[in-house]
């Protein structure tokens, strides 16, 4: 077949290279205020270094906060999620303060009023943050239980209540309130803190957390105070549906804070491992050190399968997002979190330093990145909405599904790096708090299997497809002993063993998304990428999560680490697209 | 029946999903009053105030876990047109 033109990449990849060669190399001490060495002496006062977020405003970051029909460059969740991955490589903290921001002003662009859309848009392009004030100290993720009230008095609100932990509660300007506006009613106020009387509200002093040091976490707290009756968002009583909608767009966004800290750890992890001299050897030629960088570089790769299609959901299947903003958000931080104590070990004694190696960034990595597991829905509480949804993901789907030629397409969209996401026009109606039991990935389990094995029976490596038969023959078994068991439980969704289940169909989903990536993307990439060998590497990573006994194919580390060390050198970001062919495919040039 | 009954099946099943619309944010078409209300996503939190609406708007005391047995809107209409029958 002749070799096509090669395709172009999805913009989200060229504005992530600009930020990235904006900031500088990390490791670079020269680099400024995004050098690790800047970043540890800041955070040794608790602080951001100095010019840090007057760098990320200048390079235009809070402008991929609002969606560009409000003047903003926000278009897809995808060039956000490489825009946070890119700074959280450097600094989860600075990340969370703009996604932070970005949670407490969704709702307005969702269900916010003309009026409130531009006078949140034009403060945020000039800079201003905004904060979420949901939680409340007695009541974590009890949002039925908040005590915050706002009542009608006349035209206006009289808001009363203590909104506490919230990020950018101190420096926000706008503050996104939960609050009760009727007996069992609660909804959500665009309070401007400009707009308010000086004494009818006051900040909570900072809170001392283990990580995040330099992130204005603190609380509000409001005494009578006068907010008019239109800045309720969208319609009075439907806080709870909104607050639970925008979390599904966050929720995945938060991956990319993961995804940024695998990159920075894997790559401290390989420089230490490669400059460090013991019995005579650097330690990459240690068996367990060599184990633990290659299964932490393909967790990087599963995680790039994860979370990039459902980026792309938002605009290209936004009904699907309760489902798998939930798998994306419990599975990658937790993976994150298992690669971050696995490059401790490489790291040893070094790693427990708050100097040395990087500057002892490690450990700084370390503290700010346990916050993903636990913001916006905690393991817990993402894994329960898995598994709610799980009795309906297995019953019949006759007439539900889509057409399987529609699936495929739709399968394109999400998984296919060279296609843009059409632009985000926000609208919280088209969001759903659940699937409705729909679910293109996991439900078409057996045709991506078929598909994979057709494919890798011509086009694959040598090896690869019997390889790969053997493992999606498990796989399927997993799945089988899977969909029995939740019909075995009889709509049991809420018990440990129901957790347990909800945990499995993430993994499956997991390998789903791994052979989706291969089969969308293989004649783009082309290279070892279409090979295949990748693929039977990180389905065999998934599975030691069921079967620890399960060994990677020593014939397929090759090809991996050889990608694996000429990205590190190149000092590009670890991903799979350092396994295409050279040049392929093409990063689109500037508009 | 005994004449007291002043709702049609029509009008309760109509502004039932009308509330439950509300409270899913969707439009009310696309409520479908035989899908069973958990796969919505209508959960116990949810089941409480709907039931409370319930109350209000027809001036009936409900039990909430009778109310809860029935798991579509057309099922619950049924239940309510007894109970106010």
């Amino acid at each position: 077949m002749e070799r096509q033109v090669p395709a172009e990449l999805s913009p989200a990849h060229r504005i992530a290279a600009d930020l990235d060669a904006y900031l500088g190399d990390p490791m670079d001490d020269e680099a400024g205020p995004f050098s690790y060495k800047a970043i540890v002496e800041a955070e040794e006062r608790d602080e951001i270094p100095a010019g840090a977020v007057d760098a990320v405003r200048a390079w235009g970051f809070p402008a991929y906060l609002v969606p560009s029909r409000l003047g903003g460059r926000l278009t897809t969740l995808e060039e956000l999620f490489f825009v946070t991955r890119g700074i959280s490589r450097r600094s989860v903290t600075v990340a969370v303060m703009y996604g932070s921001g970005l949670l407490a002003v969704n709702p307005v662009w969702l269900w916010g009023s003309e009026r409130q859309r531009a006078t949140v848009a034009d403060g945020l392009l000039r800079g201003d943050l905004a904060c979420f004030g949901v939680s409340e100290a007695d009541h974590g993720s009890d949002v039925m239980a908040s005590e915050s009230q706002a009542d009608q008095e006349g035209d206006d609100l009289l808001l009363n209540g203590t909104k506490w932990p919230v990020g950018n509660a101190t420096r926000g300007r706008f503050v996104t309130t939960y609050a009760k506006t009727g007996s069992r009613d609660f909804s959500l106020l665009l309070v401007d803190k400009r707009e308010l009387a000086p004494d009818c509200w006051s900040v909570l002093p900072p809170v001392r957390t283990v990580g995040l040091r330099g992130h204005d976490l603190s609380g509000v707290m409001f005494m009578d105070a006068r907010v008019p009756a239109d800045c309720v968002i969208g319609r009075r009583g439907s806080g709870l549906v909104q607050t639970l909608k925008t979390l599904q767009i966050t929720r995945t966004a938060i991956a990319a804070l993961s995804v940024g800290t695998i990159d920075a750890v894997v790559r401290i992890g390989m420089e230490y491992s490669r400059h460090r001299t013991l019995y005579g050897t650097d330690i990459y030629h240690i068996p367990v050190i060599r184990d633990h960088l290659v299964k932490a570089h393909l967790d990087l790769l599963i995680a790039e399968c994860v979370a990039i299609p459902v980026t792309r959901a938002l605009t290209v299947a936004p009904g699907r997002l309760s489902l798998w903003s939930s798998i994306v958000k419990y599975f990658v931080p937790v993976m994150g979190e298992e690669v971050v104590a696995n490059i401790g070990t490489v790291l040893a004694a070094r790693g427990y330093l708050r100097e040395g190696v990087a500057h002892g960034v490690f450990q700084k990595l370390q503290r700010d990145h346990a916050i993903a597991s636990i913001f916006e829905g905690t393991t817990h509480v993402n894994l329960a909405n898995v598994a709610g949804q799980l009795p309906f993901l297995i019953g019949s789907s006759d007439g539900e599904e889509a057409e399987d030629d529609q699936a495929e397409e739709l399968l394109d969209d999400l998984f296919r790096w060279t296609r843009t996401p059409p632009t985000w026009e926000p609208d919280g109606r088209i969001l759903q708090l659940t699937n409705e039991g729909l679910d293109e990935i996991g439900r078409r389990f057996e045709a991506t299997a078929e598909e994979v094995l057709t494919a890798a029976s011509t086009h694959a490596a040598p090896g690869v497809a019997a390889e790969l038969k053997e493992l999606i023959g498990g796989i399927a078994g997993l799945r089988a002993k899977l969909v029995a068991g939740i019909r075995a439980a009889e709509g049991d969704t809420s018990s440990v063993a129901a957790l347990a289940r909800a945990r499995r169909y993430c993994e499956i989903h997991a390998m789903v998304s791994c052979m989706r990536t291969w089969l969308h993307n293989r004649r783009d990439f082309g290279g070892p990428f279409a090979d295949g060998a990748w693929l039977v590497l990180c389905l065999q990573r998934l599975l030691q999560r069921t079967q620890p006994d399960t060994v990677l194919s020593e014939e397929f580390l090759p090809s991996l680490e050889e990608a694996m060390f000429r990205t590190f050198d190149e000092r590009r970001w670890f991903s799979l697209l350092s396994l295409a062919e050279d040049d392929r495919p093409v990063r689109p040039s500037e508009e | 029946m005994n004449g007291s009954v002043t709702i049609s099946h029509d009008e309760l099943q109509a502004w039932l999903v009308d509330r439950i619309a509300f409270y899913l944010d969707r439009p009310p078409e696309n409520i479908d009053p035989t899908v069973e209300l958990a796969r919505y996503g209508i959960d116990s939190v949810y089941a409480i105030s709907i039931i409370s609406d319930i109350e209000d708007h027809l001036q009936v005391e409900v039990d909430v876990a009778e109310a809860r047995k029935r798991e579509t809107v057309t099922a619950l209409t049924d239940y309510l047109l007894e109970l106010t029958g």
